[in-house]
């Protein structure tokens, strides 16, 4: 065995951390899914008649569809009928603040390393953590509410904001936009709901926190977020799940909604369990993701760094649809063993001089396929719209893939479109410069992927970037193919 | 009266069954036929087609129930007036879609190049022919590859001898559209170990009427061989044409194709080359410069299959008024085909509001120790470069005309004939209006 290959071998032989699951009593929905399980769900959310209809909407139109085969990832067929559509910590009354909070869901986010208490006090930023699609708690609240933010559970603004989520829910992303926005619009459960006044700056970073934990269990949430006019937020996501042999799906969908002058920044940090080394188990991240750019000057930037998941079909996209508007989206997306990865954007250009910059990383290693899938429309109004992408693939190991697939379609002169794609591997003349100056190899592939992303981890926030970059390391030091 | 309602492809095949039935070639002919029917053209959902709805184009301007077999009205002499002024060369003459040995003018030696009808060939060595036709087009599963299989007669059959430096060979299609008609043009070129062999390729037409062609071009380039392809597609807002381009290349092997688009209803060329040896070099080229309504999609496929190959490809366009303009790369490296070189570039300049440019360069990498690189732009000409040149007093159509004509350039030099190559230069500054 080389070194290469000693190096492959312990690397791909570490554990994935966040494999744990914890018991705490759920209160449960038979498996399966059908209209019953639907006013169930709605049921136990109390949910007001109109929300109730558009599911039942939402789940008629998906039993009129059928799964999409186009993303370059194979997997075996989703026994939808054997996953457990509602699953919650059974907790006796809505806990009013941190400390009415069941001790036990607490020290599980405190081994996530997100203590609650700690975020509230030390860090001072808000989250929203999410178990098995339940909304367990929110900090920072009141702080929050007194700029007139609204950050809580989609189930309490349901509650206590109907007219905001009747306004803008399905807007971006409607019930029938795709097969799995449509499952999750009938059966989604919980997720966080976002909404920024008028001119308000966010002084603080929002973040959710996703955690599967109960055995086939589906992980449906939705998140909802409004930007009014001149106003600003960065929205931060991380998400674990135990390990488990079966396949677990994750079908989530993001909205956001940026008015006039408005910024979004939305970061993601997806840790899901990507399966043991030989491909079995791990989660099927099948997410829409999508914000519009309803006003003019207003700006979404979209920031993912994918490591987990043992597939994952997702494409966060912009509408540009205000006058001068800009979409940004970055990512690095790693594959290791048998992660299949097809992921990229859809930047679609309709207002004028509208800008849109795709910065696409891909890092591929031992059996894992790893595409970008892309779209750049510029439609015929859109005069001089630009926009630039850019993917780049690394691979490591020769059973690996790396693909593209852009999409470029202008129907406007006036527009700029530029792209361009690469695939390598780490040099050996790199390693070598490196080898050659005291760096050992290991560390020189750290700093060479490093290096590789950098553009894309530096679009992070802070608390994020560190999470990252440590996750990077874990999940490709030595990997040298 | 017969039933009427049978779809399209099923009176495509009949059109042609009673012309067939006494051939050589019906074993690999309803083979083909039975394909297609099942396949049938390719319908707006299907990804290789996403952007030419070449189905509904095909059964909105065409009547396949009325499709007669056209009478030429082309005389030998018409033709081979139309020919190259260049005597050291060999000029193929296609007469709807049929290759004429007896209006052709052949100068190469039969111990250099055989220059063949297929079915001619076909009758004394069916075995032979079988190995190489539809050999490359047979997993591509492409309608019209199989249509034109099933359909097809009189083929050419361009076979170069081993070792040998070949006359250029022009080949020239007539065709004849007094009422809407269909060709089905093939030809089979085999290039032996270390032979050189430059293909020159270029449509008339007598009529009005719509005409399709659906030609198949089959290239086999054993070891050390080297084949030159130049398509020159300049035909009227009537012509409607899929042309298919299938090679394979044995180790050492080079083949470079050229492919200029310009007056056109739609074309769709689909480019087919795989790397079957150690290496390879694969040059592709393409131009395409289009006003009015034209539609043109340019679909390649290039396929890394051994270790050490090198592919280079670049297409270029300039697009105008209401011209839609569909390009498609998709370069293709398998685990075995280490040390791969690809590149790919897809550059367009679009100078109407109606205009409409779709492009798709694709990766799929499986090796990687490999080089591959893809780029594409999309825009428009630079205002500063401009606004330099008219300041220097340059008026605006030669302003535009001198940068369109250096954007082209780069793939218009590429073309080896002069007398192409000029033709090509006149007709880039021809629509310039210079």
């Amino acid at each position: 065995m080389s070194k290469d290959d000693q190096i492959l071998e312990e690397f791909t032989s570490k554990e994935y951390e966040h494999g744990w699951s914890v018991d705490f009593e759920a209160d449960e929905a038979p498996l399966g899914i059908n209209e019953d399980i639907i006013r169930f769900i709605s049921a136990k959310k109390e949910e007001p008649e109109w929300l109730l209809e558009w599911r039942l909407k939402a789940y008629k139109r998906w039993t009129e569809m059928t799964e999409p085969t186009w993303p370059n990832v194979k997997y075996p067929a989703i026994d939808y009928q054997g996953i457990r559509y509602y699953s919650a910590p059974k907790q006796k009354k809505k806990p009013k603040n941190l400390d009415e909070v069941d001790p036990e869901l607490l020290k599980t986010f405190e081994r996530l390393g997100i203590s609650l208490q700690e975020q509230k006090r030390l860090t001072g930023v808000a989250v929203d953590a999410v178990i098995d699609s339940v909304s367990v708690a929110t900090t920072f609240k009141e702080t929050l509410s007194e700029l007139g933010i609204i950050f809580c559970s989609f189930s309490e603004a349901v509650q206590e904001h109907p007219e905001l989520v009747k306004k803008y829910l399905g807007s971006v992303v409607p019930y029938n936009d795709n097969y799995f926005a449509a499952l999750n619009s009938a059966v989604f459960s919980d997720g966080s709901f976002c909404y920024i006044p008028k001119g308000v700056r966010c002084p603080m970073e929002l973040s959710t926190y996703f955690r599967i934990n109960a055995a086939n269990t589906g992980q449906f949430e939705r998140t909802l977020i409004v930007a009014e006019d001149s106003s600003y937020v960065s929205y931060l996501e991380g998400c674990t799940a135990p390990q488990r042999d079966e396949n677990q799906l994750h079908a989530a969908v993001v909205e956001i909604f940026a008015a006039k002058d408005a910024e979004v920044k939305y970061s993601t940090v997806q840790n899901w369990y990507p399966g043991d080394k030989n491909g079995k188990g791990g989660i099927y991240n099948f997410v829409t993701k999508r914000g519009i750019c309803d006003g003019e000057n207003s700006k979404i930037s979209w920031t993912q760094v994918e490591t987990g998941s043992a597939v994952t079909w997702k494409y966060p996209s912009c509408i540009l649809k205000g006058d001068n508007s800009s979409g940004e989206f970055y990512s690095v997306a790693v594959t290791n063993n048998y992660q299949q990865a097809d992921t990229g954007t859809k930047m679609i250009h309709i207002g004028k001089n509208t800008k849109s910059r795709i910065v696409s990383k891909g890092i591929s290693a031992g059996k894992s396929q790893n595409s970008y899938r892309g779209q750049v429309h510029i439609l015929k109004r859109a005069e001089n719209a630009r926009n630039f992408s850019q993917c780049d693939s690394l691979l490591m190991g020769d059973k690996c893939g790396a693909h593209t697939f852009p999409y470029i379609d202008v129907e406007n002169n006036s527009a700029q479109v530029e792209h361009e794609a690469t695939t390598s591997k780490i040099g050996e003349d790199q390693i070598f410069y490196c080898q050659q100056r005291g760096i050992d190899e290991e560390s020189a592939v750290a700093l060479i992927v490093n290096g590789f992303a950098k553009e894309v981890m530096n679009k992070l926030p802070m608390e994020f970037a560190v999470e990252a970059q440590k996750l990077l390391a874990l999940t490709l030091e030595g990997s040298v193919g | 009266m017969e039933v009427v309602d049978r779809n399209t492809e099923e009176f495509l095949i009949n059109h042609y069954s009673r012309l067939l039935e006494t051939d050589p070639l019906n074993g690999l002919r309803s083979a083909a036929r039975e394909s297609f029917l099942k396949l049938g053209f390719p319908a707006k959902k299907q990804e290789a087609y996403k952007y030419t709805p070449i189905k509904r184009v095909i059964e909105k301007n065409f009547d396949f129930a009325e499709l007669s077999v056209p009478v030429t009205s082309w005389t030998k002499e018409a033709c081979q007036q139309k020919f190259y002024a260049n005597s050291e060369a060999n000029h193929l003459v296609f007469i709807n879609g049929l290759y004429n040995q007896e209006f052709s003018v052949i100068k190469s030696p039969s111990s250099d190049l055989v220059i063949e009808t297929i079915d001619n060939r076909s009758y004394e060595n069916v075995a032979d022919l079988k190995k190489y036709l539809g050999a490359l087009t047979k997993d591509k599963q492409d309608a019209f590859a199989l249509l034109n299989l099933a359909t097809f007669s009189q083929g050419l059959f361009l076979h170069s001898l081993k070792n040998k430096d070949n006359l250029p060979t022009y080949i020239y299609h007539f065709n004849d559209a007094a009422s809407s008609a269909i060709s089905t043009p093939r030809v089979l070129t085999l290039v032996e170990t270390g032979s050189r062999l430059r293909v020159y390729e270029k449509t008339f037409r007598n009529g009005e009427a719509n005409h399709l062609t659906n030609s198949i071009v089959e290239a086999d380039v054993k070891s050390n061989g080297e084949l030159r392809w130049t398509k020159l597609q300049n035909q009227t807002m009537a012509d409607y044409a899929i042309e298919g381009f299938y090679g394979i290349q044995e180790r050492d092997s080079r083949i470079y194709t050229n492919t200029f688009s310009f007056k056109t209803a739609l074309t769709r060329n689909n480019l087919y080359l795989s790397l079957d040896g150690e290496n390879c070099e694969t040059h592709m080229h393409g131009l395409y410069h289009l006003n009015q309504t034209s539609h043109v999609d340019n679909y390649t496929s290039v396929d890394h299959t051994e270790p050490n190959s090198f592919s280079n490809e670049l297409y270029k366009g300039i697009v105008d008024e209401k011209a839609h303009a569909v390009f498609n790369g998709k370069i293709y490296v398998r685990p075995q085909a280490q040390k791969t070189n690809a590149f790919q570039s897809n550059n367009n300049i679009i100078l109407s509001d109606d205009a409409k440019v779709n492009t798709k360069p694709q990766l799929e990498i499986w090796a990687d120790d490999v080089k591959c690189s893809h780029g594409c732009t999309t825009g428009q000409l630079d205002e500063e470069a401009i606004f330099y040149l008219r300041s220097r007093g340059i008026s605006k159509t030669n302003t535009k005309a001198l940068m369109l004509n250096a954007f082209a350039a780069e793939t218009v030099q590429e073309v080896q004939d002069d007398l192409i190559r000029e033709e090509v230069e006149n007709l880039i500054l021809n629509k310039l209006g210079v």
